[in-house]
Order: structure tokens, then sequence, then C-alpha cells
């Protein structure tokens, strides 16, 4: 029966509003896992964004590694410099390394390692939305799903929070919806690092009457089962104890430059040993 | 028949472009929101059938390809079509300034639909978010808004050739 014209708009809208309105309760209220259409989205939409980012990305390369080189000599000195300093550091760290290791065999202890590294790459990223994210080209036909952890080589990236069957989206920690079991390495103090969603995080629920300074690395506990302990995540860029509560206002810069990644690693904890 | 084929298809194009290209092109700290325009133009110009698909469609891919819950982005579309659709009935948008204001005030509508969903489905305060970059972004795209006007309007299955009367449907 045709809608009469008077009703057309009305009918219209309310059916679009309700279809809206229940999508949004079904994924408020849904499953973990990723359903079928926004899998088949995030296959169809992925390569097509590599395809249009490319020759940006080219550019993006030329300009950065041969073009903008202001501060690049200062920068080369000062690295230089900091080579040695953790030179020297690297030796004394693996004489303790090895005694421990001597100690380790002494008492008996199995070494093991309950994750497996899966190298991604990066291939989309977005820092300007609401939602502070990357995608990867792995998905759940390499392995992985909903919780991994994500690291590369300066540190912890986030989780993963999204799989299609080739594409993964992950959670960066500086997402204001991202927290994680955190310590300071020095002290051992744990907390609760979170995202602000400004390229920054702060470390929560520290006791005023815990010592913390700038320049502190900030490291993940492995409280919860999705972080394994001793990732760096940070440095403590600030910590102020002036603010009113029991608790300190600490904030901390992330160890990775978020405008700068190509490459991540996937920590997959085989299902056997989760079991 | 040749618009819905064709619609998902150029949506998604669309919101990866947006997503990707002009993401790029601006370091990735500021997003030119064009979908936003495109669901004003087709709350203006657009038949009320196609528009109200266009904008629910064009919510959904935002969802997928931001990674934002699905439903939000499409509610959100859908409630600035509604909006605009009820003001083109009373009033035919033609000058750039009037366009201008008109996305500015439909960015803001999104703005607090977005804080208002994120806040009672998540539990998450996304404020300070909106304060830093889609206020820069707003303006951004507002002032580009009377452009993008000109090149939805060149898309000629869009409209269909169809024109806003001011008759009330």
């Amino acid at each position: 029966m045709p809608i009469p014209k008077k009703y057309r708009f009305m009918t219209v809208i309310i059916a679009v509003v309700a279809i809206s309105v229940v999508i949004l309760l079904i994924s408020a209220k849904g499953s973990y896992d990723t359903g079928l259409p926004r899998k088949i989205i995030l296959d169809v939409a992925a390569p097509m964004e590599r395809i249009l980012r490319a020759p940006l990305d080219g550019i993006a390369e030329i300009w950065s590694r041969y073009l903008f080189l202001v501060g690049t000599g200062e920068e080369n000195r000062r690295l230089k410099n900091e080579n040695d300093r953790l030179k020297n550091q690297l030796l004394q760290y693996e004489e303790g390394y090895l005694e421990g290791k001597r100690l380790q065999k002494l008492l008996a202890l199995k070494e093991r390692s309950e994750y497996e590294a899966l190298p991604a790459r990066i291939i989309g990223i977005d820092q300007k939305s609401l939602l502070k994210t990357i995608l990867i080209n792995k998905g759940s036909a390499h392995g992985i799903r909903n919780g991994l952890p994500v690291i590369n080589d300066q540190g912890v990236l986030g989780r993963i929070i999204e799989t299609s069957w080739h594409v993964s989206r992950v959670l960066l920690i500086s997402d204001g919806n991202s927290n994680i079991d955190a310590m300071i390495q020095g002290s051992r103090v744990q907390g609760i690092l979170q995202g602000t969603g400004a390229m920054r995080c702060t470390l929560k629920y520290i006791a005023k009457t815990e010592e913390v300074k700038e320049g502190d690395l900030v490291i993940s506990s492995g409280m919860t089962e999705i972080f394994p302990k001793g990732l760096l995540l940070g440095t403590v860029s600030r910590a102020v104890k002036k603010a009113p509560g029991l608790f300190q206002t600490i904030e901390v810069a992330p160890a990775v430059d978020f405008t700068r990644m190509e490459e991540a690693l996937v920590l997959v904890v085989p299902e056997v040993m989760k079991k | 028949m040749i618009f819905y084929l064709v619609v998902p298809w150029f949506l998604m194009i669309v919101v990866v472009f947006q997503h990707a290209v002009l993401g790029a092109v601006f370091f990735h700290s500021i997003a030119v929101e064009i979908s936003l325009v495109l669901v004003i133009y087709a709350g203006l110009r657009m038949k009320v059938l196609r528009g109200a698909i266009l904008a629910l469609i064009l919510g959904l891919m935002m969802d997928c390809i931001t990674g934002a819950g699905s439903g939000s982005y499409a509610l959100v579309y859908t409630m600035v079509y509604l909006m605009v659709y009820l003001l083109s009935v009373h009033v035919y948008v033609e000058n750039a300034p009037f366009l201008i204001f008109l996305t500015l005030v439909c960015g803001l509508v999104e703005g607090l639909l977005l804080l208002v969903l994120n806040r009672m489905l998540y539990g998450t305060n996304v404020f300070y978010d909106l304060v830093r970059f889609f206020l820069p972004q707003l303006a951004l795209v507002s002032m580009l808004s009377p452009f993008l006007f000109k090149i939805f309007h060149r898309i000629g299955w869009l409209h269909d050739g169809y024109v806003r009367s001011f008759e009330r449907p």
C-alpha cells in the first residue's frame, strides 16, 4: 500500500531514526566480537585506504627524509652521546642478566614466554576523531582477536578492539577509553594508566605519600591478562601533589611516538596456554 | 534505482577519502568532515527517501571506518538530516555565508549529540577531544562547505535533477 504523500516524510524519518537507534542499542549491549557487516566494510575499506594514501605517504617520506632536515645535525650529536651512555649502561645490565641466569639455573626455574610476536604493518592512522585508533594489516585469519596487546620497538601502542579477516583496529593507549594496569619502574608503585585523548596519558590512583618524579619510567604491571609485565608504557612528564584529594596528578608521555609508526608487533597468546 | 546501487560504494569512497587522504594532508591532526556537508546537502537538496537513506548509510560507514560504536554516527547524521530537512521546507539556502553558518550549527549539534551518546552508552567523556579537535575541524569544514556543495551538485545522480520547492511535504 503506497504511503500518502502527506505522511511520507514522517514515515521515512521515523523508520531511519528507528533503524539507527536499534543498531546503536544492539552494538552498545552487543557481544565482544566484531559484527559481520563491520568486518566486511573494514576488509573492503582498508585496501582502498592504502591505495589512496600511497602517493601522499611517498611525498611525506621524501619531505621528512630528504627535505625537512632542520635540526638533524644537532639531533645526531645528541643521539651519539646518548648511545655512548646507553652502551655503558647495557654493559652493566648484561652483567646483571648473566648473574640472574646463573641464579635461575641454580633454582631450576623454567624460563618461558607465553606470547608469540606477530609482525604487522600499520595501514591507517586515526588520531583526529573521537577514538584514537590505528589499523594494522593482520586480522582474525592470522590468529588475531580482540584484547591482544600491540607493541613496537619503542613501547606499547595499545590493544586490539576490532578485527576483520585481514585488518584489525588498535585502540591507542592515548585514547580516553584506554586503561592499563601500570607501575613506576623504580619504586614499583602501582596505578592505572589512562589516556587523555591528546597523545598524553595520566597515571591515576598514586597516593600523595609516594615519591614520583619527572623522568620515571612507567611500565605495565601485568596485573591483568591483557598486557604482560614489564612493557614500557611511557615516562612521567609531570607529577603534582597540590590537587585536592588523596592522589597525585601524574602526567605520562607515551613511549611511542604516535606520529611516526610504521610497523607493530601483536603479542598473541596461544589459546592452549590461555586455558 | 541506480542511486541505491551506487550510493553505498560512493559513500564508502567519500569516507575513506576524508579519513585517509584529507587526514594525511593535514598530518593526521585535523579531519575535514565532508560527510557532514554531504548530509546537509542531502537535507537541503535531495528527495526525502534518498536523503534519509544517504544519511543513514553514511553514518554507518563512518561508524565502521572511524571505529565508533555502530549506530553512533548513523543516529547523529539522521538527526542532523532531519533538522536540515525541516529547515529546508521554510528556507531556500543558497548564499555562501548562510551555508557556512548552517554547517557550523549542524557541526555543533553533531558534537553535542556525540558527547551525550558517548556519555550515556559508553560512560566516556569526549568533551576535551571535541574542544581540541572537533572545533578547529568544524571551522575548516564550514569554510569549505560552499565549495563542497558545488561539487556535490555536479554529481547528477545524487539529486537526479530534483530541485526542492518551498512547499511543505
